[in-house]
């Protein structure tokens, strides 16, 4: 039996099935997870904004009428963190910046929207890196940092870095996220939770601060695949005002299998990614691969083609639409910006017209042949990151004996799957030097099932998820 | 137009200056795109996106003919 103060870490599909039996009511999961915010939230500085806890209690309190009633929709009285990049109608939204501290939106964003209307209570808005942008650390400029649960003197991963912390110390059940490079999957690493980026355009991002509009996508953090998929079966479908998600799926559903077997199932291991990984993290990376083995799944290596024209097409087309989505703010309000980004903003300009287009054309190249190099297996695997969590100011990251700058390193396994829109999940794949190490799966465009079928037989065998952070008080 | 307007339209294309410590802080990144984005060219074209791509290749081919 589940007590009152182990609730806030208890997936979401848990809690949703114990409302039903009424093993426990939503103010129960909501009294935990604040009682968490209470003790924790000084440490970590996961959020940027709370909702005053009598309003939470109050949507609480309807959530348990409805359940009751037997009204109740999938997600009635579950308490969620939204990235403080995403819209929700009454709370203020700054994108991390100074530009933006006195905006407080009307309406809810697509992807918000579909989960309040599924009951979903929001507690609050979640620190990220100013506005999302080329962050690995979250360690904002104006509103400060926020610190990793598991080593306090670590970063949480960037830029979703305030949403992974509120979820891993139970300060929330899961949380949205965004990432264009990596940020939501290197801070679930990090963080040791589960980090869904689906495939580009499933989820719409209206109502979403834009970073780079052909590389962002909309994501969630959770405990469990389960938990993903759940979410995703709401978030999916066409966004009106996100062009992008045309052809996107209508209320998907994911069935799971009740014994873990992946038999049948070709597993691919990404033996050229462009950064090598650190011993700790080969040597997690490799156990997991033996669990894939075991559960009855056929291993091949299997090397992308052009993974050197990843980075310069990546760069020339994120640089600069990031310049051409804050033109005009840039040129009024030069001084409200970081440093990092005010520098990107200029980088941007400096890519030219011509550079940009044909990064965009080898895009479409690139895909097209790792498209084909998929069709050898159904999901391919490589680390999340390179190496756990860096100190709070490390700069570099040793690996093999060679210092890398660690925003390169640590985002060299996950920008590339943003490149090419492919749908892409970090889960917990175990620790090193009493770290998190987090393990990507990836599929081909819209087989998030693949991914979601041979992540949850993993976390069916392995308890790496269930552990939790122990935080100082 | 005159050459006047015309050079304050272009002069409007640089509003946005670069400082000069952020060019130095990412030289590797500025290289890694000049660089990298001349060698996209050479990319293989995949043969089904050929008759979409293949302008500059083609262009690039009957250059090499001629200079033979």
């Amino acid at each position: 039996m589940t007590t009152i103060s182990e609730l806030a870490f208890e997936p979401l599909t848990s809690l949703a099935q114990g409302f039903a039996h009424h093993d426990f009511e939503p103010e129960d999961v909501l009294d935990s997870v604040v009682d968490n915010i209470h003790r924790k939230e000084k440490a970590l500085h996961s959020f940027l904004y709370l909702v005053d806890e009598k309003s939470l209690r109050s949507e609480a309190q309807s959530a348990s009428y409805k359940i009751r009633q037997g009204s109740a929709k999938k997600l009635a009285g579950l308490p969620f963190a939204v990235k403080d990049n995403t819209d929700v109608a009454g709370l203020p939204c700054t994108g991390g910046s100074k530009i933006l501290r006195d905006n407080v939106p009307l309406k809810d964003a697509h992807s918000v929207s579909r989960m309040r209307k599924e009951g979903a209570i929001i507690l609050g808005k979640t620190n990220l890196d100013e506005m999302a942008a080329f962050g690995i650390a979250t360690n904002n400029p104006h509103y400060g940092r926020t610190f990793n649960p598991w080593d306090l003197t670590r970063i949480p991963g960037g830029s979703s870095g305030g949403s992974a912390a509120a979820v891993s110390a139970g300060e929330a059940v899961a949380s949205t996220g965004t990432d264009t490079g990596g940020s939501v999957r290197i801070p679930a690493s990090f963080c040791n939770l589960v980090g869904l980026k689906p495939t580009f355009g499933r989820v719409g991002r209206s109502g979403t601060i834009s970073m780079c509009w052909s590389l962002d996508h909309f994501g969630f953090l959770t405990r469990t695949v389960r938990d993903a998929a759940f979410l995703l079966e709401i978030a999916s479908g066409p966004d009106p005002h996100d062009s992008a998600t045309i052809g996107s799926p209508e209320a998907a559903s994911f069935i799971f299998q009740r014994e873990p077997t992946l038999r049948g199932m070709k597993v691919g291991v990404f033996s050229n990614p462009i950064s090598p990984s650190s011993d700790g993290v080969n040597g997690v990376f490799n156990k997991a691969i033996g669990k894939f083995s075991e559960l009855g799944a056929s291993t091949i290596d299997l090397a992308l083609p052009d993974v050197d024209s990843m980075t310069p097409t990546i760069f020339a087309i994120a640089l600069p639409e990031v310049a051409a989505y804050h033109e005009e703010w840039y040129k009024t309000k030069k001084d409200l910006y970081g440093e990092v980004l005010r520098g990107y903003v200029q980088l941007g300009h400096t890519v030219l017209a011509t550079q940009y287009l044909k990064a965009q054309r080898a895009k479409t190249i690139i895909l097209e042949r790792v498209i084909q190099r998929l069709r050898d297996c159904d999901v391919l695997l490589v680390p999340t990151a390179p190496a756990i969590a860096p100190k709070l100011d490390q700069d570099t990251i040793q690996i093999g004996g060679r210092d890398y700058p660690a925003f390169q390193v640590l985002t060299e396994n996950t920008y590339p799957f943003n490149l090419l829109g492919l749908p892409t999940m970090s889960i917990p794949a175990g620790f090193s030097d009493g770290m998190p190490v987090g393990l990507q799966i990836i599929a081909t465009h819209w087989r998030e099932d693949l991914i979601f079928k041979a992540g949850d037989a993993f976390q069916q065998v392995t308890d790496h998820h269930r552990r939790r952070p122990e935080i100082p008080a | 137009m005159d050459t006047g307007a015309l050079k304050k339209l272009v002069a409007d294309l640089e509003k946005i200056s670069i400082e000069e410590e952020i060019l130095q802080k990412n030289a590797g990144l500025l290289i890694t795109i000049s660089e990298g984005v001349a060698e996209l060219d050479n990319l293989p074209i995949p043969p089904e996106t050929e008759p979409f791509f293949s302008r500059s290749t083609v262009h690039k081919t009957e250059s090499k003919k001629e200079s033979n």
